[in-house]
């Protein structure tokens, strides 16, 4: 709930936010009405991919913040799948 | 217990949820149903005896993510909302752009709590969830050999192996540095997100929003442990 909270007040604040949930709390994020959460297939303390998997990281990371540019209102939850569209890819 | 006393089965799933057996990994044992958590052993050793001959660990991955995701996800919500704010975001390649994680990170030299070690956390977590969280500040440029992480709530080993898996610093130096993003904030954040909820929610992290906005976060990426 921390997430949800701290993204909310951000958001007042104008700044933008991809909150990044792992499935077992995604019904946290759609409860809370989270800005914009990304939600992936990982397991707790994991939250961008195993230890040392630096390219599910970046492509979480990328995915994340494509987000930002394609979510249009409050409350968008978009499920992570590894062929996301993602910046490096719109280049 | 008494030596006469026999565990039973809720006992023995409890005594993970920060009791004699405490794992943070499988504390989730506690909110399964006997049936369920008779279940899950049943899968577990199964698809143990799998990957003895296949090597299969991603199987084994798979089953405790399952079951993970079964045991949280019917958990009541205390907090709920029907709409919520909304701030745009400019174009990422005019943005500059924060990471800010509820997972404990901080930068040696600079704990917070003057050296508490992770049981000793655990220990407390009735105390942390009272408290208000501090937010810690991590320069951009700090060397991820000097991140460290502590937290109550979450089985934090694999942050120690690679603290990119809730702190993804790595990942975000390489996308500034092919241009695809504006520029790296600064500095991160982080906070340990087992903490008083309405502390959190009606004052600090608002503050924690002016904070930002002040120091030029134009997008913040919060990674939920």
């Amino acid at each position: 709930m921390s997430v949800g909270h701290a993204a909310r007040a951000l958001e007042e604040a104008g700044i933008a936010t991809v909150a990044i949930y792992i499935r077992a709390f995604k019904h946290l994020a759609a409860a809370m009405s989270i800005p914009r959460t990304l939600v992936t297939p990982h397991l707790m303390g994991r939250t961008m991919g195993p230890p040392g998997a630096l390219e599910t990281h970046r492509e979480v990371l990328e995915a994340a913040l494509s987000l930002t540019q394609s979510a249009t209102d409050a409350g968008t939850i978009v499920d992570f799948t590894p062929s996301m569209r993602s910046p490096s890819q719109n280049h | 217990m008494n030596d006469s006393h026999r565990e039973t089965l809720e006992e023995f799933k409890n005594s993970f949820w920060y009791g004699a057996r405490n794992d943070l990994h499988f504390k989730f044992l506690a909110k399964l149903s006997d049936e369920d958590a008779g279940e899950f052993f049943r899968q577990l050793l199964e698809t143990l005896g799998d990957a003895f001959d296949m090597a299969d660990y991603d199987r084994i991955r798979g089953l405790v993510w399952e079951w993970q995701v079964r045991a949280y996800e019917g958990e009541e919500v205390k907090f709920t909302y029907t709409d919520g704010p909304f701030a745009p975001a400019p174009p990422l390649t005019d943005a500059t752009v924060a990471l800010m994680s509820p997972g404990g990170v901080y930068l040696e030299g600079q704990d917070p709590t003057g050296g508490e070690t992770q049981d000793q956390a655990v220990a407390r977590i009735g105390e942390y969830l009272s408290e208000a969280p501090t937010l810690v500040s991590i320069p951009a440029d700090a060397s991820v050999d000097d991140l460290r992480v502590r937290h109550p709530g979450y089985d934090i080993r694999g942050a120690q192996r690679d603290i990119n898996c809730v702190f993804p610093v790595a990942a975000l130096g390489e996308l500034a540095g092919e241009s695809l993003i504006g520029r790296i904030s600064r500095r991160h954040y982080s906070f340990v997100g087992v903490a008083s909820q309405l502390r959190l929610r009606n004052k600090i992290a608002p503050a924690w929003g002016k904070k930002l906005r002040a120091e030029g976060v134009d997008i913040c990426l919060l990674v939920a442990t």
